[in-house]
């Protein structure tokens, strides 16, 4: 099964973080809590497949907390337009947009979104006029940026479902906008 | 960076422990002693130096290297070290050819019987993550740097099999016993992010500690 769980070659995490001291506990309640499943285990009421299907279940947001620990949300207005980028590496917000496509990743999106940022949304299709503001935020090791598009208008009778059905993925990194509604509508036709 | 991150959890997780281990008290599942010889046993008992002796006689004694390597948790167990997390024991062995490595990618599966509880590195994202694709320079960032002949081999455990590696032995430690032997015998060396110390370095350290 594929999941947050499964991180062999996974890219993004950093180098590995070694404790000075390695303290077996770190706090009361992890040997309470250890204690307690291993007791538990003895009782017969769970084994060591149910402990790997519960935590392969677990939603991927609780299951990677290390990014997006820090996220900051950053809204998109009439007035500014913003771009998510990481110059340095790939850091990118795993918890609520996934694995990072190959383009995030790679060297002309890395170096250009933050020197001429319009020529590289006009290569996405997206054309500003001149009077927006582009702010291009560039991620760490300890901030994710989420961008929070702008509602198209058209949408004001949607529901939550419906609404999050016009949220691309790449209107969240900034390199695109959300679909209007007949659009989004067209798409979900022409899938079916 | 911040290097605690792990441990700064909201104190909801303490009151849901809490919660947790009333109510199963409460119900007759758990016995408040039995969870005290459980975590004294974690935190005292079990740990890296089972495995160090496993190591060093497997160092000394011919035979008993020839068992474990034909079945793991059957050697292991002469040693009188049986219990969870260590019921199918697979040792490798590192050699001048070849240098293994241990890892879970999928969770944090880890030989409990003879290092007890994994580190936090070996549970967190970077390691499982970057270990199996790029060794070499997890390794280095261990501070160890094997020539490039040397083939890396990365174990990935399951919830059925535990790996332990046996460390090449250290030159100049011909006239040891077992016991200097397993003071060589670092916690990492078995899981294979650290090589065995040289017996001065051994010495050193211990000096230090005095």
């Amino acid at each position: 099964m594929n999941g947050a769980h499964d991180m062999g070659g996974m890219d993004g995490f950093g180098p590995v973080e070694r404790e000075a001291d390695e303290p077996i506990f770190h706090a009361e309640w992890e040997r309470r809590a250890l204690a307690l499943t291993i007791a538990m285990g003895f009782q017969g009421l769970w084994n060591i497949d149910t402990s790997r299907y519960a935590r392969e279940n677990r939603d991927p947001l609780g299951y990677t907390g290390r990014q997006g620990e820090d996220m900051m949300v950053l809204e998109n207005t009439p007035e500014v337009h913003n771009m998510v980028v990481c110059t340095l590496c790939s850091c990118y917000p795993r918890t609520v947009l996934g694995l990072p496509p190959v383009w995030y990743k790679a060297s002309p999106y890395r170096a250009g979104v933050v020197k001429e940022p319009r020529k590289v949304l006009a290569e996405f299709g997206v054309t500003l006029p001149e009077a927006v503001e582009i702010r291009v935020w560039d991620s760490t090791a300890e901030i994710r940026y989420l961008v929070l598009p702008q509602r198209p208008a058209g949408s004001e009778a949607l529901d939550q479902v419906a609404l999050a059905a016009l949220v691309t993925r790449d209107s969240m990194i900034g390199t695109g906008l959300v679909l209007a509604p007949d659009a989004a509508r067209a798409e979900v036709e022409a899938a079916q | 960076m911040s290097e605690h991150r792990h441990n700064t959890l909201p104190s909801d997780t303490v009151l849901r422990v809490k919660a947790l281990e009333s109510l199963l008290i409460e119900k007759g599942l758990v016995d408040p002693a039995a969870l005290d010889v459980l975590i004294d046993t974690y935190e005292n008992k079990v740990g890296p130096r089972n495995g160090a002796a496993v190591v060093a006689r497997a160092w000394s004694d011919p035979a008993y290297k020839a068992r474990l390597m034909e079945d793991g948790s059957a050697a292991i167990a002469e040693l009188g070290f049986t219990g969870r997390q260590g019921e199918h024991m697979v040792a490798v062995e590192n050699t001048p050819e070849v240098h293994n490595m241990v890892v879970c990618t999928l969770c944090s599966c880890y030989p409990w019987t003879v290092l007890g509880l994994p580190p936090v590195w070996y549970k967190a994202s970077p390691y499982r993550a970057r270990v199996v694709k790029e060794p070499r320079k997890v390794l280095a960032e261990f501070g160890v740097t094997l020539p490039e002949e040397v083939e890396v081999r990365v174990w990935d455990s399951t919830a059925e099999i535990r790996y332990l590696v046996l460390p090449q032995r250290p030159e100049d430690s011909e006239g040891m016993g077992e016991a200097a032997l397993a003071d060589l015998v670092t916690r990492d060396s078995m899981i294979g992010t650290g090589l065995a110390l040289a017996p001065d370095a051994a010495r050193a350290k211990t000096e230090a500690a005095e």
